[in-house]
């Protein structure tokens, strides 16, 4: 069958201005001045780097990279021309490549139009431009006019991009003049002719100035299914259904130049006309001239003289003595040479400014990361630790070689972090700062689940392919056999979709906003890099992330917010305020015995850093006794030595289990400190270094691909490949390299420098310290900064029971809004270790949901009018509503009106809250006290049980009651049971130190924390609380796998397994997981008032 | 008075409730699920009030499988008998009796007629016993009214009087006022004839129950079809000879009429419209005029079909192959020009690029053949090429079949312009057209 139409072809073959004389003449060369990347956000299908590999590989004389909108990959593109990764197979580019750049715009009159920076001004011009455009438009929607760009025309180069109609044309070319060329590309489509033709038309009658691209949204033809999918995804459509959404074929990719000539052998000009257009884009990005702002400085002084005039006073602050000591003083001039050479000055002086300003409201801060290396931070009070006393040398954090800005992460208190944010926009202006972005890529699940719909799976069938993935990720999809059996799809099109999905990994999604990275510039910032209006209100991003702004130079400072600081600051004001001790965490007493002796026991609930259960179970075995050995003891448990097998080694020969050995000799200088073993990531880099033949630039490459985020596969195996090779040639086993190899991998995912490792064990130390001295302040102030740390209150409150705290109940007429100290020591030495510890008060903000501003009031009331007389007086006096008076009720705050909570419950449910009526506080209806005493005698008695119940539905805990030690009198009588049987009785934490080791075991508690981290193969942790104490629990998978669903979906647990002993360790390794059996309320209720067992 | 109350247990339209009207006039829907029907003066004629509430629990399950039903003096302790002990049946007086021993939560569902203005407000009572260790509606039943409605107000008092069976709500006769329509909405879309038959059956059947409720006869039903990734949508429409109930006639006629149908697209939702009658009407004549152009046009296309003609109307399709972007269609033509997707928010734009949106544009031979013809290599030689380079590409369909075709202009011997393509993996040519 035939299917008539009515169209014929209008042209075959469009006429043009070719010559003879031009034809089949090879030209000089061609240059890329149209790519497009996957920055374009689902709308280019290779990355920057891809891109400009592939010019040079192809002999292009250089690629300009416009992607939609926005500068955000042009920084990876410089990057891949001028500094490509030592560790991955990459092209040199030869000496005349021109990297440029610039942007495509889809303007409000929905032309298209990209413009490149010629010089500074343009690109001032373009920043500005993307900024206009991006500033007040929501994610992926830009609104920018014609006309203005055509007022900001200075400095750019501007590409009109078809279709374009001859008047629209003009306009621009009467303000862009021989600045604006018109690209023609020949992609084996039709519209590619029309386009072409209209070019002509335009050359001939308007003078128009033809050039050629290959208009590539790919770098390669086999890139076009990714592109394909992208645009399924940009459209939410599938590849069946998108049709012509599609391209229709996969000519737009960066063409090799024979094939290219070929193509254009009539107009070899066209080409040539690249080369031409590709000279006047002379802007690199290493021009953009980052200056800090130097407000900061006292008049008539240098910043040079400024930030030695702070540093020395500092020092001597620090040394609390008028001479700085020599070598002390020495390392201070050789770091300051080295910070004014590199023109760093008012970096250090903008962060001075900053953590001065936090100084002044009391905001509690410390410098962390390679900061701590630096004797400049240290004396300007940028960071804590003295680096001259931990050896620490200044070079790893700013280096003469490296010429890297360098970077300071400050943490500040995080219920006041934005105290400081605030700051900073206020003293310098939205304009001149703004917040780095993070780039949302797309993992292994967003991949699988967009994918798996452009192929038009149902999404049931997407949502069970992503729970089967898993934690493992993709991989599971790929290593498993036949799985598309089990999603009823055929196996050619599963290959198909994986293969594209797993393309799809790592491509840039949206823009996020970096938790804390600022960019301060003494310029208007958007005349150095575009800003875009970020999701939060009144946040500005700019689009480059934190290595971008690395790999430029620029020089960031991260505002980090750490809630240890915030619970510090807390403790030294209530031992200011109760104990009468002034003093700062630089003030308290080191290396303290006492504290040490409480770390080794590893009595280190609601510390810093070493609270968690596996430092837990390392603390007895790693047995601190200096600072030091905290720094260890922070670092070790990471990733980075865990996946290493570093840990094991260390912990047996700190024992003496093992001798100290080194795998060359070279090593001994290196991890000496250490025990033979690298727990550091300067270690790491330090080995490659001396037994793998690592250069100091491969090194330092090595250190940036760790702490990149972005890193590739292909980069990891040059790094694997490479240290490989080096070891083998300085004749170290590979079973090491192997080891040293999976310790990098590690620390690509988390590892930490010695700096910062001990900058974080100060606050270990710090918070230790006040646990150990005193106790009742530290819980204070830690159940006054949550949520925060490891453990909820509840944990944290009975740990500190058991140690002695005192804790008083709620109450109306003695609470304050927080938890607090009530009374006072009249203490001369904070070291005392004599136990007179203050009873802490129960605050409002313990009661959950209860309006701050209600609790507050409640507060004010009563210390400006006296104690509440009654509840009618509390309600006429606070004006609370009924939730709010249930809620504190419920809490038991009321008792100092009645004990019994319910009666009071039910009086509250009945008065009236109308301020206009005579019965306000009173009965709603005159208060019938015959009716209303004989409803109240109708109420059941509470039981402990539903006492507690009632405490934990609106407090989290109960200050009287445990769970368990409720239940334990039921557990009691079911022991006598269990022992007729001869069975197995429980056991709770005190007496499991009785027990032998390997002995079976039946135990009975709250669950605290449940763990499964990756690095532990399947092995799950929990730790279950009861009256006296912890219990570890180890499920091993097995184990875990049949019990996962008692696990997620209970809180009290009956254990049975085996006691594991190691030194002080207890462990129970688990054969059953089950969920505790409570007695119903009625029981609970009898077993308290016969009194059987309970005690 | 004596109330059935059915719980049909999955949200419902209040269309259903003209199912039940050959149980008692006095029949009323109540959101989301519940159906009342006062049978004090209908239970009788159906046999007793089991008999009755069996009946009607079985015609409530033809729609709502899992439906249950109870009996009690009042609406509101027959909604909580429902939920609580479905099938239970009080005794005249009874009612507080039947549910002392429920759960204090049960009296959530003391509403019949009318529910609880704010379920919270209820829930809050409830919520407010439990706290104090009440936990059994006998634990409440004690409290005098004004002690509830010193608390609560008037929810306090009707709480109250609904317990004590002192509210009384009456059911007005139903009058039938919602069109017939059905609706189908897959989570899981489906792209098989017999999965999408069987939403579409159960809909079909509960538009029959209907009309068996309201005893009126069904004269045609339409079926719109929409599709998950698309659009697009599918139409099918049946109308036999004469109106009729049989609904095992439709169902056949529209299993037929689905049989060919390209579900390639998983359907996501449909909507079912019913033409209802009161009896047999008659028909429009074959020979009674017909006036608009379409009319004409589709009568001729009928004509022609009748005689084995495949014959319809050229809807352009947005296809990058040549041989798809044309179909065939008995309706009129749809408006075919494709364009970028352009999206405003405030001002600002975003468009979503159709890459090939001028492929529509490319310039077609007049005759193109639905089958290439493969050339032979003497043939292919025979022909004069009128370009070095393909005047266009096609690269498609990558993930399942893959069509990758350089198209070129060629002259016959004959001086014929022809429109050949080389198949780039086969190296093979193909003829796919004629110019004029």
């Amino acid at each position: 069958m035939a299917i008539s139409t009515n169209r014929l072809p209008r042209s075959l073959f469009p006429t043009h201005t070719s010559s003879s004389s031009l034809a089949r003449r090879r030209p000089k060369g061609f240059a890329e001045l149209l790519g497009r990347s996957n920055f374009s956000f689902l709308q280019g299908a290779s990355k920057p780097e891809e891109m400009v590999q592939e010019a040079i590989r192809q002999d292009y004389e250089g690629i300009a990279i416009c992607d939609l909108h926005g500068l955000y990959g042009v920084a990876r593109g410089y990057q891949a021309t001028t500094a490509p990764s030592i560790f991955e197979a990459s092209l040199q580019a030869k000496k005349s490549f021109r990297y440029s750049f610039g942007t495509e715009f889809i303007l409000t009159d929905q032309s298209h139009i990209a413009l490149l920076p010629m010089n500074k001004d343009g690109y001032k011009n373009l920043c500005d431009l993307i900024t206009v455009g991006k500033r007040q438009a929501t994610k992926g929607f830009c609104q920018l006019s014609l006309e203005q760009v055509l007022a900001r025309h200075e400095g750019l180069v501007a590409f009109a991009l078809p279709p374009i109609e001859t008047k629209h044309f003009e306009k621009i070319q009467n303000v862009f003049q021989d600045r604006l060329f018109l690209p023609v590309w020949r992609d084996l489509t039709w519209e590619s002719r029309e386009f072409y033709k209209k070019a002509l038309e335009l050359e001939a009658h308007q003078g128009a100035q033809l050039f050629v691209t290959n208009r590539p949204f790919m770098h390669e033809p086999e890139r076009k299914p990714v592109f394909d999918v992208l645009t399924c995804i940009h459209h939410h459509t599938t590849l069946e259904e998108a049709k012509d959404k599609l391209l229709q074929n996969g000519e737009r990719h960066l063409r090799p130049l024979d094939g290219l000539y070929d193509l254009w052998q009539d107009r070899p000009d066209l080409i040539e006309k690249t080369l031409e257009i590709s000279s006047l884009l002379e802007f690199r990005l290493d021009e953009i001239r980052y200056r800090y702002p130097n407000s900061n400085l006292p008049e008539k002084m240098s910043p040079t003289e400024y930030i030695r005039h702070l540093s020395e006073k500092g020092l001597r602050e620090r040394y609390n003595s008028p001479n700085i000591p020599a070598d002390v003083q020495k390392t201070l001039d050789h770091e300051l040479k080295i910070i004014r050479d590199l023109e760093y000055e008012d970096y250090f002086l903008t962060l001075y400014e900053i953590c001065q300003f936090a100084l002044s409201r009391g905001i509690l801060y410390q410098g962390r990361g390679s900061a701590a290396n630096s004797v400049v931070c240290y004396a300007l009070k940028l960071t804590a630790v003295n680096p001259v006393q931990m050896g620490f040398l200044f070079e790893r954090f700013i280096s003469m070689e490296r010429k890297e800005p360098p970077d300071i992460d400050i943490d500040f208190e995080h219920s006041r972090r934005e105290e400081v944010i605030q700051h900073i926009y206020e003293k310098y202006g939205e304009h001149h700062a703004a917040m780095v972005c993070t780039v949302i890529r797309f993992r292994s699940r967003m991949a699988i689940r967009e994918t798996a719909k452009v192929f038009g799976v149902p999404l049931a069938k997407v949502n069970r392919m992503i729970k089967f993935m898993g934690r493992d990720g993709m991989r599971r999809l790929i290593e498993t056999p036949d799985v598309w059996n089990q999603f009823q799809l055929d196996e050619k099109s599963w290959q198909i979709m994986i293969h594209m999905a797993s393309q799809l990994q790592g491509f840039p999604r949206h823009l996020g906003i970096h938790t804390g990275g600022f960019l301060i510039t003494q310029d208007p910032i958007t005349e150095m890099v575009p800003v875009e209006k970020a999701t939060m209100t009144g946040r500005y991003v700019i689009q480059w992330n934190k290595d971008d702004v690395n790999f430029l130079k620029l020089m960031k400072i991260d505002m980090l917010s750490l809630g240890m600081l915030t619970a510090l600051r807390k403790c030294f004001d209530l031992l200011k305020q109760h104990k009468n001790w002034t003093g700062s965490l630089a003030e308290l007493p080191q290396e303290d015995a006492p504290t040490y002796e409480m770390t080794r026991k590893a009595e280190t609930v609601g510390v810093f850093q070493i609270e968690s259960r596996a430092q837990m179970q390392t603390l007895p075995r790693l047995k601190p006794t200096t600072f030091y050995d905290l720094v260890v003891q922070v670092a070790i448990v990471r990733p980075g030595p865990l996946q290493g097998g570093m840990v094991h080694p260390y912990l047996r020969r700190r024992q003496g289990l093992e001798k100290v050995v080194y795998a060359h000799k070279d090593l001994e200088p290196i991890l000496k400190g250490t025990m033979g073993v690298p727990i550091f990531q300067e270690q790491v880099m330090k080995i490659v270094v001396a037994i793998a033949g690592f250069s100091p630039g491969e090194a330092d490459e090595l250190r940036r691909i760790m702490s990149n985020a972005w890193r590739s596969k292909g980069s990891m195996d040059g790094i694997k490949d490479r240290i490989f090779r080096g070891m083998k040639a300085h004749g170290v086993t590979t079973e090491y390299a192997a080891q040293i190899y999976k310790t990098i991998e590690g620390f690509a995912n988390y590892g930490f420098p010695e700096s910062h490792a001990a900058s974080f064990a100060l606050l270990s130390y710090a918070s230790c310290f006040l646990k150990r001295h005193h106790p009742d302040v530290f819980v204070c102030a830690l159940l006054n900064s949550q949520p925060m740390g490891f453990y909820p209150p509840r944990i944290l409150i009975s740990e500190a029971q058991r140690n002695g705290v005192e804790f008083l109940p709620l109450d109306v007429q003695k609470s304050d809004m927080d938890y607090a100290l009530e009374g006072n020591l009249k203490l001369s030495k904070i070291d005392s270790l004599g136990k007179e510890l203050i009873p802490i008060r129960e605050g409002f903000t313990s009661i959950q949901g209860l309006p701050k501003a209600i609790s507050k009031f409640i507060v004010q009331e009563r210390q400006e009018n006296g104690k509440f007389l009654s509840l009618t007086d509390f309600v006429q006096r606070t004006k609370a509503p009924r939730a709010a008076l249930m809620k504190i009720a419920a809490a038991g705050a009321f008792r100092c009106f009645s004990n019994n909570a319910r009666a009071l419950l039910w009086q509250i449910e009945s008065l009236s809250l109308d301020r206009q009526s005579f019965l306000w506080g009173h009965a709603k209806e005159g208060f019938d006290k015959n009716l209303e005493e004989e409803s109240s005698e109708a109420l059941p008695h509470e039981s402990n049980w539903q006492l507690m119940q009632r405490e934990y539905a609106h407090k989290g805990f109960s200050l009287e009651h445990h769970p368990m030690k409720i239940l334990r009198s039921a557990l009691n009588l079911k022991n006598e049971k269990l022992r007729e049987a001869r069975r197995m009785p429980f056991a709770h934490s005190e007496n499991l130190k009785a027990i032998h080791h390997r002995s079976k075991v039946r135990v009975a508690g709250l669950l605290s924390i449940t763990q499964r981290p990756p690095t532990a193969k399947g092995m799950c942790f929990l730790t279950l609380e009861d009256e006296f104490g912890f219990m570890n629990i180890v499920v091993p998978p097995d184990v875990y796998q049949k019990c996962r669903m008692v696990i997620y979906s209970n809180s009290l647990f009956e254990v049975q397994g085996q006691i594991e002993k190691s030194g002080a360790l207890i462990n129970i390794k688990a054969v059953v997981v089950l969920p505790l059996e409570v007695p119903t309320g009625a029981q609970v209720f009898e077993i308290m008032h016969t009194g059987i067992g309970y005690g | 008075m004596r109330i059935l109350c059915l719980n049909l247990q999955q949200n419902q339209d209040p269309s259903c409730a003209e199912v039940f009207l050959k149980f008692s006039p006095r029949v009323q829907f109540r959101y989301p699920h519940y159906i009342f029907i006062d049978i004090e003066s209908t239970s009788g004629m159906l046999g007793g009030e089991f008999q009755t509430l069996k009946k009607a629990v079985d015609a409530a399950r033809v729609f709502s499988p899992v439906s249950t039903g109870a009996i009690a003096d009042s609406a509101g302790v027959a909604q909580v008998l429902v939920n609580f002990r479905p099938f239970e049946i009080t005794k005249p007086g009874e009612d507080l009796k039947a549910i002392a021993k429920l759960p204090v939560a049960s009296l959530l569902e003391i509403e019949g007629l009318e529910p609880w203005p704010k379920r919270r407000s209820i829930e809050h009572i409830t919520d407010f016993f439990q706290s104090l260790g009440m936990d059994w509606v006998e634990d409440i039943m004690h409290f005098e009214q004004a002690s509830l409605r010193e608390r609560w107000g008037e929810t306090g008092s009707v709480l109250w009087k609904r317990l004590h069976g002192q509210e009384f709500q009456v059911i007005s006769p139903l009058v039938p006022q919602d069109p017939l329509v059905g609706y189908g909405y897959f989570d899981d879309p489906v792209a098989s004839l017999p999965l999408l038959m069987e939403k579409v059956r159960g809909q079909l059947r509960y538009l029959f129950l209907r009309l068996d409720g309201l005893s009126r006869f069904a004269q045609k039903i339409e079926l719109t079809m929409h599709c998950e990734y698309s659009d697009h949508r599918h139409f099918a429409s049946i109308e036999p000879v004469s109106p009729s109930r049989d609904l095992k006639l439709f169902e056949d006629l529209l299993v037929k009429k689905l049989e060919n149908l390209n579900l390639e697209n998983p359907i996501r939702e449909f909507e079912l419209h019913l033409v209802d009658a009161p009896e047999k009407i008659g028909q429009l004549d074959f020979f009674e005029p017909r006036d608009t152009t379409e009319d004409r046009w589709k009568r001729l296309i009928s004509f022609s079909r009748q005689a084995q003609v495949d014959m319809g109307f050229l809807q352009r399709e947005a296809s990058s192959l040549p041989e798809e972007s044309y179909s065939l269609k008995t309706d009129w033509p749809e408006k075919f020009s494709p364009k970028d997707l352009v999206e405003w928010q405030s001002g600002a734009l975003q468009v979503k690029t159709v890459h090939s949106k001028n492929l529509g544009q490319s310039p077609r031979p007049s005759l193109l053949l639905k089958d290439p013809l493969q050339l032979t290599t003497v043939a292919k030689d025979h022909l004069r090429f009128l370009t070095r380079v393909p005047i266009e590409r096609i690269q498609n369909g990558w993930w399942k079949k893959s069509q990758e075709r350089d198209y070129y202009f060629a002259v016959s011997q004959e001086g014929q312009l022809l429109w050949v393509y080389k198949d780039i993996k086969t190296e093979k040519y193909f003829l796919h057209g004629y110019f004029d």
